[in-house]
């Protein structure tokens, strides 16, 4: 089972995440904004993280951005949670560096599937 | 597992009702016409949107009821079915019905499900017409384009996927064997990996992929399915979709892989030959994420004559098209035309003193403009037409002439494709017949005399087109004996065209047969005609905005390069301002502008004005002078500005007082009320209305020539 | 008395002369605006304006007939007018000091240009008429408008050689 950082400002989407995956018998690390994932990210080696996009402090693209830059998550999928109302995001989350998206919003089932795609 | 999702409803309903307001908005706004596929996606995520989310938090109804939805939309959005206001109707009697299974699923009420089954059955009603057939093309405009196909009627068996990531595709985290395990869960496959462009080991770089796949799925899966699988990636690989088609349902021994290099060309009036280009795959990845394809059927816009309709097969995911007459089309173009002076005008208001300050007034000109030019690009491709309704009449031609002649030659012929202004190509044609001709005439030697060169018996000509920066470009190749040096330079002195001690490059001497009235040919061939020169074909070229030049090697043969504006009724230009006037100089001719320092200027003969630049004395002309501007005072050279220009390989210097702005200029004809007039192209309405001359600067150099022969 | 035919005309001045034209061939009246200039053009073509999108050349009515020079301002007055070219309908502007109005008048009250000495280039003139005892000159548009003073078909067109 893999190691997954969940980066939500909102509590209630950032725990439904971390409960379905951890239900799925992941191991989830949460964080509430781009800075504090970034810390937990350098502090200890994620198989993948999954980040909200509008966020306080850091948001989600600078913090793909970041996380691309370091070594140790140069080939890490990285995911962000966005709406189809925000199309650009996709785009200028691709540009730093994003491994895909999941449109919100979505089921717990569709979050799996996604999961489980990208960690084969 | 259980999860507790009652937290999230509010959210989902509040989100639901949100896309039923989408999606009524995005159906009532709907040119049915002419679909817009970004509003048919958006119509179709929100009805997704609802199904998804009403799926996961069991509200059964809803997503029963938006599913059937969603596949009828699904078949529009991928073009197995048409658009009609019917189809809308019954579209936008659901939204109602959804609306009312929300609300009841929100309020916890039974909802009427007397008209949910209604609804329903109208619906299927409507996604079952399709699959018959019927009501589709009948009476629609959309004119659902069947492939040709030589015997029975084609089906589509699957798909062929080419999948070319960028190197970096790894460095985003994605992993192509994921997406190829995902194609593998929709559909049977079979993979073949193209490793040839993994480089030599010693710049072999792990972290990049440098190879490509091709997956043919063995079923006719929806081509969204495929879309899907890619959607994260689509801006990292050249990924070329195209139906495989076969004549018979997949079914036996016969492996989709194998029919798929034949049936694909058949079925794809582009056509995405095997070896697909770079290039081509690209535009198959515009394709395929949606973006309608206007591929006009016919040359001719509206004069096919009414063939019996083919009804598509249901299986065929054809292409679409709308037959309008030309002349909707163009007053589309005039009045966007009329949209780019508007906002020109509103952009020169930018820096009015006034109204600085504004941000928001600013970055709405700044939107302003670019959606302009998108929709402006965007009606000038309703005009584009695939060069092979040009390039069509040679093979037949070639062969014909080739017999006649008893000459052994292959036309090969590339780039068919290439779209281009349906003015362009119907100008072109001549001058390129004229080009092929004389190609075959006098470029491709007898096959005994070829052999006795040491050259094999058959000769090639070679018909090529391809975009080039702005440009579509043409060359009409051969591998004949090449021009004749001496004989063009003999014929140039008995014509008088040159003198007879003139010391000319090779290259110069071959610009000579576009001189009016040159003709090497001394029996006049009834092929390539009596007094039809090369000139005239110059003359075509340029009227079109266009040059030609020649290349040539003795022995090995000729070849003739035609480049073209894309467009006829748009360009970039450049204002200049000379005295109290106002010229445009075509951005494309223009290589760089510069206040030249004193030191730069020389005087040949102490007349003629040059600038010596980077090593190289380039020929000044005074626009004031040519154009017979009258001026206060003769500026010197280094109190203005040298625009250096380039045509057909002349570079001169331009001297005008200053350098405007650089904007986007509808041409205008000044033919239309008035006439030619020498030096100038043709015309445009600037900013504030007023008309600005657009000059030919070709023919700028010749009147200089003449001047200083004449003084 | 045979039924004379009863013609329409646009008269205006020029300076102290009133002039008309065939009614059915004016499509526009405007006011003057700046032109922009047209290299290598007669004296007479003042230049080209922007009517809706068409490029129309405007033509100084007073030069090509030969009278004195005028200030153009905003109270002059421009008639587009239309003129057949070869296969083609094109328009031209007419710069005159004013407009007067429409009158009209019977082709047997029309007299013919020879029998009134006028300063005026007699090429273009098509005949003389009387309204309310004021003296009108008609003129021909087809020569005034031809860069040669031909009438078209008999000279060559400029640069329309195909």
């Amino acid at each position: 089972m893999a190691k997954i950082l969940a980066v939500d400002d909102s509590a209630s989407m950032r725990q439904m995440v971390a409960f379905t995956l951890k239900a799925a018998g992941h191991d989830v690390e949460e964080a509430a904004d781009g800075q504090q994932a970034l810390d937990k990210a350098k502090a200890m080696q994620f198989d993948l993280v999954i980040s909200d996009v509008n966020m306080p402090v850091m948001d989600g693209i600078t913090l793909i951005r970041n996380l691309r830059q370091e070594a140790a998550y140069k080939f890490t999928p990285l995911l962000m949670l966005t709406t189809e109302s925000a199309p650009e995001k996709k785009a200028e989350g691709k540009a730093a560096g994003a491994t895909g998206w999941i449109v919100k919003p979505f089921n717990p089932d569709q979050l799996l599937a996604v999961i489980k795609k990208v960690l084969g | 597992m259980s999860i507790d999702l009652s937290q999230f409803h509010n959210v989902f309903f509040e989100e639901s009702f949100e896309n039923v307001d989408v999606l009524e908005q995005g159906l009532l706004e709907l040119d049915v016409d002419n679909p817009d596929a970004e509003a048919i996606n958006t119509i179709f995520r929100a009805a997704h949107s609802i199904k998804g989310g009403s799926g996961t938090f069991g509200f059964s109804d809803v997503a029963d009821f938006t599913h059937i939805m969603e596949n009828l939309l699904d078949d529009i959005r991928g073009g197995k079915r048409g658009l009609d206001q019917d189809v809308v109707d019954v579209l936008l009697g659901s939204v109602d019905c959804l609306r009312m299974l929300l609300s009841a699923a929100r309020e916890g009420t039974e909802p009427d499900t007397a008209v949910r089954d209604a609804q329903l059955e109208r619906l299927k009603a409507a996604l079952e017409g399709q699959t018959q057939g019927g009501g589709l093309s009948e009476g629609a405009k959309l004119d659902v384009q069947a492939p040709e196909a030589p015997q029975g009627e084609p089906v589509q068996t699957g798909w062929r996927v080419v999948f070319r990531p960028l190197p970096e595709l790894a460095q985003r985290g994605n992993d192509p064997l994921r997406l190829i395990r995902e194609l593998k869960e929709i559909a049977p496959v079979q993979v073949s990996c193209d490793s040839s462009l993994i480089p030599d080991w010693e710049r072999y770089d792990p972290t990049r992929l440098e190879m490509s796949w091709t997956v043919v799925l063995e079923e006719n899966v929806p081509r969204s399915a495929i879309e899907d699988v890619f959607s994260w990636v689509e801006d990292e690989c050249d990924l070329a979709i195209v139906p495989v088609v076969g004549h018979a349902p997949a079914g036996g021994d016969t492996s989709a892989a194998n029919e798929s290099k034949q049936a694909v060309g058949e079925v794809e009036p582009k056509g995405h030959p095997p070896e697909t280009s770079a290039e081509d795959v690209q535009k198959s990845s515009a394709e395929a994420s949606g973006s309608p394809d206007p591929r006009p059927s016919d040359p001719v816009g509206g004069a096919r004559p009414a063939a019996p309709k083919k009804v598509p097969s249901p299986t065929t995911t054809a292409s679409q098209s709308i037959r309008v007459d030309l002349p909707k089309v163009d007053a589309l173009i005039n009045m966007v035309g009329e949209l780019v002076i508007t906002q020109s005008m509103l952009n020169m208001l930018r820096d009015e003193p006034a109204l600085q300050g504004y941000d928001r007034l600013h970055e709405g000109l700044a939107q302003l403009q670019r959606q302009t030019r998108a929709l402006q690009e965007g009606v000038m491709q309703i005009r584009m037409l695939p060069i092979s309704f040009c390039f069509s009449r040679f093979p037949r031609m070639v062969r014909d002439l080739s017999r006649q002649l008893d000459k052994d030659i292959e036309l090969v012929m590339s780039g068919e494709n290439t779209e281009v202004d349906k003015t362009v190509i119907e100008k072109i044609t001549d001058p390129l017949v004229h080009l092929v001709r004389n190609s075959i005439d006098h470029g491709i030697e007898q096959p005994d005399v070829r052999e006795a060169a040491g050259k094999p018996r058959t000769g090639h000509v070679w018909l090529k087109a391809y975009h080039q920066v702005g440009n579509i470009v043409i060359e009409v190749a051969d591998d004949g004996g090449g021009l004749n040096r001496d004989r063009i330079r003999q014929k140039a002195v008995e014509k008088g065209l040159i003198a007879a001690d003139a010391r000319l490059t090779d290259q110069q001497i071959y610009e000579l047969i576009f001189q009016p009235g040159f003709s090497t040919q001394e029996a006049v061939s009834d092929l390539s005609g009596r007094g039809v020169g090369m000139d005239v074909v110059r003359k075509n070229v340029q009227a079109l905005g266009g040059s030609i030049n020649v290349e040539s090697e003795s022995g090995k043969g000729s070849t003739f390069t035609i480049r073209l504006p894309l467009t006829l009724a748009i360009m970039d230009g450049q204002l200049v301002q000379v005295g109290e006037e106002t010229y445009i100089i075509p951005l494309v001719s223009i290589i760089e502008s510069l206040q030249p320092s004193a030191d730069m200027i020389h005087y040949v003969g102490g007349e003629s004005e040059t600038i010596k630049l980077r090593g190289e004395y380039l020929p000044v002309v005074r626009l004031a002078d040519v154009l017979e501007v009258s001026q206060l005072r003769r500026p010197k050279l280094h109190e203005g500005i040298v625009v250096i220009v380039e045509t057909d390989r002349r570079r001169y210097g331009l001297f005008v007082d200053d350098l405007l702005n650089q904007q986007q200029i509808v041409i205008k004809s000044l033919e239309d009320n008035y006439h030619r007039v020498e030096g100038v192209s043709g015309a445009t309405i600037l900013g504030d209305g007023r008309v600005a001359l657009i000059l030919d600067v070709d023919a700028l150099h010749g009147m200089m020539a003449r001047e200083v022969m004449h003084a | 008395m045979p039924e004379d035919t009863v013609d329409e005309y646009l008269t205006f001045s020029l300076g102290e002369e009133e002039y008309a034209i065939d009614i059915l061939r004016v499509r526009e009246i405007r006011s003057w605006e700046a032109v922009t200039r047209i290299p290598f053009a007669e004296s007479w073509e003042c230049g080209l304006v922007n009517v809706r999108g068409a490029i129309v050349p405007v033509v100084d009515l007073r030069r090509r007939l030969g009278l004195a020079d005028t200030t153009f301002d905003k109270h002059t007055v421009v008639i587009l007018v239309g003129r057949r070219e070869g296969e083609r309908d094109k328009v031209s502007g007419l710069v005159v000091d004013q407009l007067n109005g429409v009158i009209a008048a019977g082709r047997t009250a029309i007299q013919d240009a020879p029998h009134f000495k006028s300063r005026v280039d007699m090429r273009y003139v098509a005949g003389l008429t009387e309204s309310d005892g004021r003296m009108i000159i008609l003129l021909n548009l087809d020569t005034l408008l031809n860069a040669s003073g031909e009438v078209p078909g008999t000279a060559e067109l400029e640069g329309e050689q195909a």
